[in-house]
């Protein structure tokens, strides 16, 4: 029962960097109705320009969480203009391919230019573990949570309480209704695709300080893991991403604790598989 | 106080408009008939600043509204219903209302939940409904929030393209006399309709636009009284 409830507690606090992933994919698909493969990848890349400032400059965490930010944002306009930008006419297909292809040159280049591949990354280790009754909270896992839960709720402020959320909501909705109501359809599109990178860029900073590294397959990674929380949620409702993403970290974590690391994958694939299947909401239109 | 002049909108090759002329005068309700693919929402989009003329030019209240933005045509005052509705389905009923209100809701929030209000006072049924999301509501219902969605952006020239479209005759007539009571209070209309019996009996001027071009226009009782027009659109026989 302990080992269950520890497998929880550790499977939530996971799962909401899992969410964050997971709503970065959904803000882009929801408005753009477009996939953006290379999501991870542009997280991969600020949490390298992250670990390098974290190395010139020991114990300066902020400037590390910046680097890390704005490296994953400027990536993110990289494949903004690339793949959606000068693609906006093509069918949608044509995009999400590009952005494999991006993904690709940006895995490439992190490989090529860091001859060691497997980069250290800081984490603020004055931060204390928690122990509540048997469970201990460690605490890169309460420092995930917490920063996840408050850039989530940061998020459905923005979303859903200002202008902007409305007009973003609007367009997801639908954009020919929006753009009648007076809403400029192409520049929404556009902030939600910065906004998706700073939340991923955030994201990154929680996962690779509890990580404490990175290696040039953290883009795949990313993508995979947000891509799930995505799909279980519900392939486009910003409240299913977040559920999909708590989902995907629980089922990993009850996973690894029961039946061993090598299953944990494999695990999470199953019940993708089972939810996109089974769900007729995971078929349906996308919805913010 | 709408003046529409040689306006030709084109679909890559397609000429969908050929050069049409119109005037939606202030104060009454302007309809127009025409078959399917005569070129109506084409028409109607052309005006709210979707789709680009090729030629020709648009005036709203003697300022040239050819080639400005959309936003900016609902900023200068005229709303678009349009056809089939689009209401947001998955935003609640007040969301919707507040996404109408959306060129003025950053500088007017004081002035936006004031028009809120009247909104739900007007059409109590949208009150009930205010939590839920928009794709629950019945068709007659969803048409109420369009037109209702647009008039929080406070319109002068309402534009209609077919509101009658797959409701029970019942609502029909509920949303005419809507359309109605919106004219009375000083909104003028420029409608849309297949229902050409029904847009005549509240139009005081209609124009008969087939295959992009405008082939008749006059008073509803002209209309009528022209032979081939109301074989063909009223259903009336001649003789």
């Amino acid at each position: 029962m302990v080992d269950f409830l520890q497998a929880l507690v550790d499977g939530v606090m996971l799962g909401a960097t899992y969410s964050l992933l997971g709503l970065g994919f959904t803000l882009i698909f929801g408005v753009l109705r477009r996939l953006n493969l290379a999501f991870g990848p542009t997280i991969l890349v600020g949490i390298y320009a992250g670990s390098h400032v974290g190395l010139a400059w020991p114990g300066a965490l902020w400037a590390v969480v910046a680097a890390t930010v704005v490296a994953a944002i400027l990536c993110g306009i990289y494949v903004e203009r690339c793949s959606f930008r000068a693609l906006a006419r093509q069918a949608p297909v044509v995009s999400m391919i590009s952005t494999f292809a991006v993904w690709m040159q940006l895995q490439e280049l992190v490989s090529l230019f860091e001859a060691s591949r497997t980069m250290p990354y800081p984490s603020p280790a004055w931060l204390p573990a928690l122990t509540v009754g048997p469970i201990l909270l460690r605490s890169d896992a309460l420092l995930m949570w917490s920063g996840a839960t408050a850039i989530m709720l940061a998020l459905f402020v923005l979303l859903y309480r200002t202008r902007f959320g409305t007009a973003v909501r609007a367009v997801a909705d639908s954009s020919e209704a929006a753009t009648l109501m007076g809403v400029n359809v192409s520049v929404i599109g556009a902030a939600a695709f910065l906004l998706a990178s700073t939340v991923g860029g955030l994201a990154g900073v929680l996962i690779a300080q509890s990580q404490q590294q990175v290696t040039p397959y953290f883009g795949l990674w990313a993508t995979v893991k947000g891509l799930t929380a995505m799909l279980l949620g519900g392939a486009g409702s910003l409240p299913g991403a977040v559920a999909g993403g708590v989902i995907l970290g629980v089922v990993e974590t009850q996973t690894l604790w029961h039946f061993g690391g090598q299953w944990r994958d494999l695990a999470s694939f199953a019940l993708l598989f089972l939810v996109v299947a089974l769900s007729p909401r995971a078929r349906s239109e996308p919805t913010l | 106080m709408l003046e529409v002049r040689e306006v030709v909108t084109s679909y890559g090759m397609i000429q969908a408009l050929k050069g049409v002329s119109l005037a939606a005068r202030e104060g009454e309700v302007t309809c127009i008939l025409g078959p399917n693919g005569a070129g109506k929402t084409t028409l109607l989009y052309t005006i709210a600043g979707i789709l680009r003329p090729r030629s020709g030019s648009i005036s709203f209240q003697g300022r040239e509204l050819a080639g400005t933005s959309a936003a900016d045509v609902v900023g200068r005052g005229i709303s678009l219903v349009p056809e089939n509705r689009l209401v947001f389905p998955h935003m609640t009923v007040r969301e919707n209302l507040l996404a109408g209100a959306y060129v003025r809701l950053g500088r007017d929030r004081a002035g936006v939940e004031a028009d809120l209000d009247a909104m739900f006072a007007r059409f109590p049924i949208l009150k009930q409904r205010a939590g839920q999301a928009a794709g629950t509501l019945s068709g007659g219902e969803q048409q109420m929030l369009a037109v209702a969605r647009a008039l929080m952006a406070r319109p002068r020239l309402l534009m209609m393209d077919e509101p009658s479209l797959g409701l029970a005759p019942l609502v029909v007539e509920q949303i005419f006399q809507i359309v109605q009571g919106l004219n009375r209070e000083g909104i003028t209309v420029l409608l849309v309709e297949q229902n050409a019996r029904l847009a005549l009996s509240i139009a005081h001027h209609a124009y008969l636009l087939e295959q992009g071009r405008i082939a008749f226009h006059g008073t509803p009782s002209e209309v009528s009284a022209n032979e081939g027009i109301s074989r063909a659109y009223l259903g009336i026989k001649g003789g």
